[in-house]
């Protein structure tokens, strides 16, 4: 790493570059586990939406550099973050459930009681 | 890595939706490191989240800071009252962080402050007094 390559004087917040956020997910009896990398990111800046039967995660990294500093490195930068989900058949806003820790976003997706459909067989 | 084939599976990602704007910007994996200069300190911002507070340990080695700390990214899979819980994908990083930066000034090493906060690590690195800059008097005759 060289500090002094790629010094840069130039504003950050000319265009919102889009990022996908990395995701875990797991699935268990209970229904389905995620974890979001949201780093830098507050709980008030991340929106999470359940709609059309897809959960949407959309959430905004700002950088602010004071004034006077320079940036010798560019790392994380202002971005809006998404990522979307499609859910299983069944499931609403009230099976969701997340927490944010350590700059990682956990959502809990509970599993929907199985729904058991007779079908009826005809007689030929 | 071998990965389960999600397009068949319900809970299935999306990221076809998003392609178009990601081919200008590559999704990575842990955003990179920041390095910002003032006159009197240099700051660097690690994005690093999931680590456990209590394992972060921070120290000033022959003019290189390191970082070493344990990530704890949680997955039902790894706890052990959710044996049948399976894994569908796995894009964070994860194991322990062992990070070396040069600082390549001398630093006033008591003064150095290390914060974690929404899982950024921020290390504030005072120049020693010499190494600031100095208005020098001009005197005129």
């Amino acid at each position: 790493m060289n500090p002094t390559a790629n010094q840069t004087d130039q504003p950050r917040t000319a265009a919102l570059t889009l990022e996908r956020i990395p995701a875990d997910l797991a699935e268990t009896d209970a229904g389905w586990s995620l974890v979001l990398a949201l780093p830098g990111v507050a709980e008030a800046d991340i929106e999470l939406r359940v709609e059309r039967g897809s959960l949407q995660i959309a959430a905004t990294r700002t950088a602010d550099v004071p004034e006077g500093v320079r940036v010798l490195r560019e790392g994380p930068g202002t971005a809006r973050l998404e990522r979307e989900f499609l859910l299983p058949a069944g499931v609403g806003p009230e099976a969701v459930s997340a927490s944010l820790e350590a700059g990682l976003l956990r959502i809990e997706i509970a599993r929907p009681p199985e729904a058991r459909v007779r079908v009826p067989i005809k007689n030929g | 890595m071998l990965r389960p084939d999600l397009s068949r599976h319900p809970l299935h990602l999306l990221d076809d939706l998003f392609a178009p704007a990601l081919r200008a910007r590559p999704a990575r994996r842990t955003p990179p490191l920041e390095i910002r200069a003032a006159d009197d300190r240099v700051t660097f911002l690690a994005p690093l989240p999931g680590l456990a507070p209590d394992t972060l340990d921070v120290s000033l080695e022959r003019g290189e800071l390191r970082v070493r700390a344990e990530r704890q990214v949680p997955t039902p899979a790894d706890a052990p009252e959710q044996p049948r819980a399976r894994v569908l994908a796995r894009e964070l990083d994860r194991g322990p962080v062992d990070l070396r930066l040069r600082l390549g000034f001398r630093p006033d090493a008591a003064a150095i402050e290390a914060t974690y906060a929404l899982g950024v690590l921020r290390i504030d690195v005072p120049r020693a007094a010499e190494e600031r800059p100095r208005r020098i008097p001009v005197t005129t005759r």
